[in-house]
């Protein structure tokens, strides 16, 4: 292995690792965070020559394929507690976002009630950090596909439509320490 | 439509401020964690870059003599469905867990192995003495070519609670024509699954964007394609035809919503 590209990666992993983790947060269990983060890497060491660079859009894209193997795995379907749940355990608290606690959950119950792509290509750019053609990169769909499914998702929480299409990054990554779910 | 939806929403609208201040807090990972982790990747050897892909109609062509091949080697002697049966047999044996009692494994035999955006998806399957069935996939770790090693098998078990559909109460996975579905989960849509008809050949898989005839495996009657189409397909609907062009059945997948 050339010393470079371990040194491409480890700046990878500690850039885009929080934001990783930020992104899993809210699909899978706390305790399964650490576990999915680590294949998510591990996919992408393997492959490091064909990883494009900047690597977020991929990393995402296949952190959402790693998490869809174990939910295949189980076949169920996310219900929607539970999503609000994974919703509540990854967004900021009330406290340091500023908003009361009934506007905080009417805004995540909002979110979590939202078709699944659309809420996916809602908070990849706003949540995220994604630029809406890195998000529809880790999506797999094509950025007009994205814009309207973003679109719409703006629509049905009556966000005006000025929001639509940020142009570059609406929101910094995000991250929890890994071992908050238990690592070992 | 768009006054009427403004309207309906002011009670319930979630303003863009309110959704942005919700964005999680930046946080580093766990020293220790990340540390040794990054340090477990690193050991992991890296494949090669791989070569330009050739147009999707000549790779799918590749694998599918690949697999051919894999299959017959297997057989002789060492080859993905034998590393399939130790993974499954290991799983069985490790307590607590949904292979324990599964008695004898059948020969596994191959679902479907087809190119995704992300590598070569591959899920093979096999029924036990004891009545269970029992599935292994590869996603996007295995080349598709020649053996996969145990760690290439990413996914494996027996048994379990399947999703059934949309209302419907989740079923017992005790045949292997439950298997498999309609997925929209990954980075591009994907279809898999079991005809439950004997005698299928081909299956035609037809939805939003989507019509196209896929080969039916007859060692396993399994078939399965990435459907890079299907984007904006909430279901497929699954025609099951034979050798003469009969109609066995159909059969229809939506995909679940997560």
């Amino acid at each position: 292995m050339s010393s470079s590209e371990e040194v491409a990666f480890r700046e990878a992993w500690e850039r885009d690792g929080p934001r990783v983790a930020a992104y899993i947060r809210r699909h899978a269990p706390t305790d399964d965070v650490p576990d999915l983060v680590a294949e998510t890497f591990l996919q992408a060491w393997r492959r490091w020559d064909d990883v494009p660079r900047p690597p977020i859009a991929w990393l995402i894209g296949t952190a959402r394929k790693v998490i869809g193997n174990g939910r295949r795995a189980h076949r169920r379907r996310v219900a929607l507690q539970d999503r609000l749940a994974l919703l509540d355990s990854a967004a900021r608290p009330g406290e340091d976002a500023g908003l009361l606690a009934t506007e905080r959950m009417a805004a995540l119950e909002a979110l979590a009630a939202l078709p699944h792509h659309q809420r996916e290509a809602l908070l990849l750019v706003a949540w995220d950090g994604l630029t809406p053609e890195e998000a529809a990169t880790a999506l797999g769909v094509k950025h007009g596909t994205f814009r309207v499914r973003a679109h719409r998702a703006r629509a049905a929480l009556g966000i005006d439509s000025s929001h639509d299409f940020p142009s570059g990054r609406v929101a910094t990554a995000t991250a929890r320490p890994l071992t908050r779910g238990g690592t070992s | 439509m768009t006054q009427h939806h403004t309207s309906r929403s002011t009670s319930h609208s979630t303003s863009h401020s309110t959704l942005t201040a919700l964005a999680p807090e930046p946080e580093p990972l766990d020293p220790a964690w990340s540390e040794s982790t990054l340090a477990g990747i690193l050991s992991t050897p890296r494949r090669p870059a791989r070569p330009r892909r050739a147009p999707r109609r000549l790779v799918v062509g590749v694998a599918a003599t690949a697999l051919s091949l894999g299959t017959a080697t297997a057989v002789a002697g060492g080859g993905p469905t034998d590393v399939v049966r130790d993974v499954l047999t290991q799983f069985g044996e490790q307590p607590n867990t949904t292979g324990n009692g599964m008695g004898e494994l059948t020969d596994p035999v191959l679902v479907a192995q087809f190119d995704t955006v992300n590598g070569v998806f591959a899920i093979w399957m096999a029924t036990s003495a004891s009545g269970m069935v029992c599935t292994a996939s590869s996603d996007g770790t295995w080349d598709g070519v020649g053996t996969p090693t145990k760690d290439d098998i990413g996914d494996y078990g027996c048994g379990g609670m399947i999703w059934a559909g949309p209302g419907k109460p989740p079923e017992e996975l005790t045949r292997p024509d439950q298997l498999g579905g309609f997925f929209k989960d990954t980075p591009e849509p994907m279809v898999y699954g079991v005809s439950p008809f004997p005698g299928t050949v081909s299956v035609r898989v037809q939805g939003p964007g989507v019509d196209r005839t896929l080969p039916v495996r007859a060692d396993s009657l399994g078939f399965g394609a990435a459907l890079p189409e299907a984007t904006d397909a909430a279901a497929v609907t699954l025609t099951f035809t034979d050798a003469a062009g009969n109609v066995l059945g159909t059969k229809r997948s939506v995909a679940p919503v997560g």
